[in-house]
């Protein structure tokens, strides 16, 4: 799935939750506010007949899947309407990218929380046994999507590695052989097997059959890649692992990191295409990492802040996709977000993804291609 | 004589979690949350207690993190955005330097249970100066020699009011010395401690965490403290020919970043294969780092294998 066009757009993967969805799956009744956002995007994305989303919602225990169906259809015309090329439901089932594909795994335990700054915090689950798939996941949200989006579909799941850096190691630690001493390397080897074991018996078969479902384009998220910069082989051979023979187009994305201590090793991962943040560091000679070790595959370069509400100019976008491909060919370059959406509203979001779009746009006209 | 204690921010318990999270959407009140903290503390310095530890923290439950107590308490700097906390998925709020520090002497005071460590042999536990200086953003114009001098300043009167309130152990955090330092960082890093330490009478510790301390050691064990602290889940000890005598080694073989609790034969072990590779002076068994990286109830289970080891190691 390649578009014919130049500097084609895409999100990476979540948009904030409506407030009607999220207290639809506490068991709440929507606001008054809650319900004029519902109309007020209704009518703005053309979206017909909400009087039966209003109806669930309005039940005593209403039907959180049929909610869950409507989430997706309005993000997916979300992006549909800024003009992306590429589309998916915002992930508007997932909780977020960690707990949700973790609870379908069978190994983890979840003891309590744990703080990830100030008094935020999230649930930390240890792999206390060997890792099972109970059964493929994102599998009926694909099929949804698939039927009522208007655009290709790119599906987005949260790789092996950040899995395992993301969770406490317990069972695998115990796996490793007595005598290695070092504690280091035991930790190391700890790791290896545990990313490997979720590459193979969890990703493997997870992507096998989305590929079946008709996923053209799956994008592996990677977050965690270069935490920390030895294990950066960890995360290439599990990557390979898990995509072996998936008949799919392959990207991975990865975020807030520093790029260069993924290569060379990088090279060896067999992926089509690294969706990258840059916006929020600014750091675009980061293209330049592409140049000068020869990587020749698709680059989606982050040109929109998720943390910020400030607009990127179309301009600003078009700049910034014609510099990127002058160092490596405008047939290279995509424009996206850094990173998902979700912090923003959607009014900032959609006024974001469109000027993406139209500095996309503009970015074709320079170079004398068809808009 | 080895000995056993916690080297920074404990857990929060899930009470704690919860009602602070309430507090932030305006459910529960601060005094609530206060009050529960207050819990969670005493709670601590019990559980160590009874686990046997040498010196008592009252689990720093009041910082949101390492340099939070400075960057938010010290005229001069304040608390700037979210920074990813070295390679860990967890953040802080990288101080940010704005104009020449002004030492009070007051700031990790403010967030002390002294009421609840009363009696108790206890330890604080501080940025190192270069760890502040270097984790922060600065903003004053100034030059970092002057950052350094005026954290350093900063930290000196902590320690002086830490040490008139009753503290007897002092322990400097520095993960910056084995992940990101050159080698000309060694020696006014030194410089810096020593200007803070000089003249104190509490025992004084350098800590490191999150990198190999053995290319480093050689210089670390010419630092102007009693006890130099390692990570061994970072750090490894084949081949090194650093040795650490004249000095106390922490040995960090508790693992703060994993939820399995060791066993107490495999800490003795640790423990007695740092002494013979590194030939300190004496060795303490500690967590390699905060054990706040973990849930509350793990914690406290690893506390008490901590003291259960330090007891093994003590029968000799």
């Amino acid at each position: 799935m390649n578009p014919t066009k130049l500097f084609p757009t895409q999100e990476i993967g979540s948009l904030a939750k409506p407030g009607w969805l999220v207290r639809a799956t506490r068991g709440q009744r929507p606001s008054a506010a809650d319900l004029a956002e519902l109309d007020r995007w209704a009518e703005r994305l053309e979206i017909p007949g909400v009087g039966e989303l209003r109806a669930l919602l309005a039940a005593e225990r209403p039907d959180k899947e049929r909610v869950r169906d409507w989430a997706a259809l309005f993000a997916i015309r979300l992006q549909e309407a800024a003009g992306l090329d590429v589309v998916y439901d915002g992930e508007a089932r997932r909780i977020e990218m960690y707990e949700y594909p973790v609870r379908r795994i069978a190994g983890f335990h979840f003891y309590g929380h744990v703080r990830s700054f100030d008094n935020k915090y999230y649930r930390k689950a240890a792999v206390v046994d060997r890792v099972r798939l109970t059964e493929p996941f994102h599998l009926e949200e694909l099929k949804y999507v698939k039927a009522v989006a208007r655009r290709p579909v790119k599906v987005p799941i949260t790789g092996p590695y950040t899995l395992a850096d993301w969770s406490f190691n317990e069972y695998y630690l115990k796996t490793v052989d007595p005598a290695e001493r070092d504690l280091r390397r035991r930790a190391y080897e700890a790791k290896r097997a545990f990313t490997l074991d979720l590459a193979r018996e969890v990703l493997h078969p997870t992507l096998q059959a989305l590929a079946a479902a008709g996923a053209d384009w799956i994008q592996i998220d990677e977050p965690a890649a270069a935490t920390h910069p030895d294990e950066v082989p960890i995360l290439v051979e599990a990557f390979n692992a898990a995509t072996d023979g998936v008949r799919a187009k392959i990207s991975i994305h990865i975020c807030y990191s520093n790029y260069r201590v993924l290569y060379p090793e990088l090279l060896k991962m067999r992926v089509d295409h690294l969706a990258l943040e840059f916006k929020n560091t600014g750091d675009y000679n980061v293209v330049h990492l592409f140049k000068e070790f020869g990587d020749t595959r698709e680059l989606g370069l982050g040109v929109l802040d998720v943390h910020s509400d400030v607009l990127e100019t179309p301009e600003e976008v078009r700049d910034k996709l014609l510099a990127a491909a002058r160092v490596l060919g405008a047939e290279k370059i995509w424009g996206n977000p850094d990173c998902g959406l979700r912090t923003r509203t959607w009014d900032v979001a959609f006024a974001k993804l469109r000027n993406l779009v139209e500095g996309a746009r503009l970015a074709r006209e320079a170079v004398g291609a068809r808009a | 004589m080895p000995f056993a204690h916690l080297v920074g921010i404990y857990p929060r318990s899930e009470k704690v979690v919860e009602l602070s999270r309430s507090v932030d959407r305006g459910r529960a009140t601060p005094e609530a949350l206060a009050a529960a903290v207050e819990e969670d503390e005493r709670a601590v310095i019990a559980l160590q207690r009874e686990a046997g530890l040498d010196y008592i923290t009252d689990g720093l439950l009041r910082w949101q993190d390492l340099l939070r107590p400075l960057s938010s308490g010290v005229p001069g700097m304040e608390p700037g955005g979210i920074v990813r906390w070295f390679d860990n998925n967890s953040f802080f709020r990288h101080p940010v330097i704005t104009g020449p520090l002004r030492p009070t002497g007051k700031a990790v005071l403010a967030v002390t249970n002294l009421a609840a460590l009363a009696g108790v042999r206890w330890k604080a536990v501080l940025p190192s100066p270069f760890a502040l200086a270097a984790l922060s953003e600065n903003r004053s114009g100034r030059s970092f020699a002057q950052v350094l001098d005026d954290a350093a300043a900063v930290l000196r009167a902590e320690a002086q009011a830490l040490e008139a309130a009753g503290c007897v152990y002092l322990q400097f955090s520095d993960p910056v010395l084995v992940t990101r330092a050159t080698p000309d960082d060694i020696p006014r890093a030194r410089a810096a401690l020593a200007a803070v330490v000089t003249g104190l009478r509490a025992r004084t510790a350098l800590h490191t965490f999150f990198g190999d301390a053995t290319p480093v050691l050689p210089a670390l064990v010419e630092f102007p403290v009693d006890e130099i602290g390692i990570d061994l889940y970072a750090t490894t000890l084949d081949g090194t020919r650093a040795r650490a005598a004249g000095k106390t080694l922490l040995v960090g073989a508790l693992d703060g970043r994993n939820s399995l609790v060791e066993e107490t034969g495999a800490l003795v072990e640790q423990a007695m294969r740092a002494r013979d590779r590194l030939a300190p002076d004496d060795v303490a068994l500690v967590p390699n780092c905060d054990l706040e990286f973990l849930p509350w109830d793990v914690a406290a289970a690893k506390t008490r294998r901590l003291g259960e080891a330090a007891a093994v190691l003590r029968r000799g």
